[in-house]
């Protein structure tokens, strides 16, 4: 049971973190060069990086993974518990990596489909709250956001609050989200569960396990 | 004339011969606009809407027998939205102001629903 | 006969299979709103308003609802959503571009309703598809908020019902909804 896709739907920075706690390796082909280039993961980190048949030092490998991270062109699988051959030559903890190369991903990859819907609500992660690690540009944008999103906001609404056009702040929250700065808010965290009676819910639990 | 442009013409006469309507859509029947006069940021929603309020209606009167939906009328304490089948290609969604004489409106949209539908087959 | 009632509501993005799934869960025949699609999706019809069915349990009637799949009939969302005690959200696992627009979708019903939502990965019969655990680390779900279905099943149907259940704290000893470690599922 693969992991597979298209760059143009599906950009590499929403990837990785999918395999951070898997063994094996990425694939990805490229249109513009007839080679394909693996990511190896173990252990939580990118263990190698192969291109052209060969297995890359960490500074030609950073150059090759800067490369895919913008790329919006190509197709990717995953292939489980396939291992590089020869000794690892890297070992970059992936979250960091992402939290690293995702700071100078331009703001032209992001794909419309990716931006949040006006109404989806938003609020700050743990991260967000203490607002470490913000690139120069986002950081003034969450200072001024914090205290809106502290509760839980929807676009539309803090569009309105900062006086800025929903669109741009789309692509700032969605930002701030790769960031993992921000996150939808849960809306059951954040109301009491008030829902039908248990007894209903029971009754219809016992009618589908016939019985106990 | 293209197709594009008989259907916004279509539009622009259903405007002239009623001053009351104050917007029109045309939208296929699964909501994707075709042309209106609504503005770019209200004809995307609108032409949706359209297109729910015509199929909803079109399962309502089939499924209680009242015969095939000739008109889906949502009347608000200022204004109208109706919608009207265009054939099986378009349907047509008109504003209306809440003055305004709904023989009137009906008769000129039916009209306009009529040269839609022969427009595009 | 006085029937107790309940109100589920499926969506998720066009061509995931809501349409049939709810037609495997319910016991009536479904009322569908559907027209003919002029873009390509796949299939030759799309929902335009709501698709309707029922199911039964004794004297206890599901009402089932789905949602068209597009953005721009999300002004119908919340309208279908009202009264809802739970929402199963299907995504088709064959195809991962979707899945950027299924997400946006789906955190605008988790961060806007306080009722368990279940996400249905369908098209498991295929060769090339995402596992139910890679789908929950995209949309960031634990696990047991996400499981693999074929729509065309009663059975998975009823275990996708079943497990919004357990969400929300029935049939599971002693822990709760929010928390905790739920039993496995019966397959």
């Amino acid at each position: 049971m693969p992991v597979f896709g298209d760059l143009k739907d599906f950009p590499l920075v929403e990837v990785l973190p999918l395999l951070a706690f898997r063994r094996g390796a990425l694939h990805v082909a490229m249109p513009e060069s007839s080679n394909v280039v693996t990511l190896y993961f173990d252990q939580q980190a990118i263990c190698g990086v192969r291109a052209e048949n060969r297995l890359l030092d960490p500074l030609d490998a950073l150059l090759v993974l800067r490369k895919l991270l913008a790329a919006k062109q190509g197709v990717f699988w995953f292939e489980q518990d396939t291992a590089p051959e020869g000794p690892a030559k890297l070992a970059w903890p992936v979250e960091q990596l992402l939290l690293e190369l995702a700071k100078e991903t331009d703001e032209s990859v992001v794909v419309s489909q990716e931006l949040p819907d006006p109404a989806t609500r938003f609020r700050l992660t743990e991260r967000g709250k203490q607002d470490a690690d913000v690139s120069l540009s986002e950081s003034a944008f969450l200072r001024q956001a914090q205290p809106f999103l502290e509760e839980g906001i929807s676009v539309a609404e803090l569009a309105k609050a900062l006086q800025v056009s929903g669109s741009f702040l789309a692509v700032q929250l969605h930002r701030l989200r790769v960031g993992g700065f921000v996150e939808p808010a849960r809306a059951r965290d954040q109301k009491p569960a008030s829902g039908p009676e248990t007894g209903l819910l029971r009754k219809l639990w016992r009618a589908l396990t016939g019985g106990q | 004339m293209s197709k594009q442009q008989q259907i916004q013409e279509v539009i622009a006469s259903l405007r002239e011969a009623v001053a009351d309507i104050s917007g029109a859509v045309v939208a296929s029947p699964d909501g994707l606009v075709l042309a209106s006069d609504l503005g770019e940021s209200e004809a995307p929603r609108a032409g949706a809407m359209a297109a729910t309020g015509s199929g909803l209606g079109r399962r309502i009167a089939e499924t209680l027998a009242v015969g095939s939906v000739e008109e889906v009328m949502v009347k608000g304490d200022n204004g109208y939205v109706l919608v009207y089948r265009a054939g099986d290609k378009s349907v047509l969604g008109v504003v209306a102001k809440g003055r305004a004489n709904l023989g009137l409106v009906n008769l000129e949209a039916r009209a306009a629903a009529e040269k839609l539908e022969k427009i595009l087959g | 006969m006085v029937w107790q009632r309940l109100k589920l509501v499926v969506s998720g993005p066009v061509g995931a299979g809501k349409t049939t799934f709810i037609q495997s869960l319910c016991d009536d025949s479904v009322v569908e709103t559907d027209e003919v699609a002029s873009e390509e999706i796949g299939k030759e019809k799309t929902t335009v308003a709501m698709d309707f069915g029922r199911a039964f349990f004794g004297d206890l009637e599901l009402f089932v609802f789905g949602t068209p799949g597009q953005e721009r009939f999300s002004f119908a969302w919340d309208v279908l959503m009202e009264g809802a005690f739970g929402l199963v959200f299907l995504v088709a696992g064959d195809r991962p571009a979707s899945f950027p627009a299924a997400r946006r979708m789906l955190d605008y019903f988790v961060s806007n309703f306080a009722v368990p939502v279940v996400v249905g990965v369908t098209r498991q019969d295929l060769p090339r598809v995402w596992a139910s655990e890679d789908v929950a680390a995209y949309l960031r779900l634990s696990p047991k908020e996400v499981l693999g279905l074929n729509a065309t099943s009663r059975a998975d149907s009823r275990r996708a019902l079943l497990r919004v259940l357990e969400l929300w704290g029935v049939g599971v000893e002693g822990e709760s909804a929010a928390e905790g470690t739920v039993p496995k599922a019966p397959q």
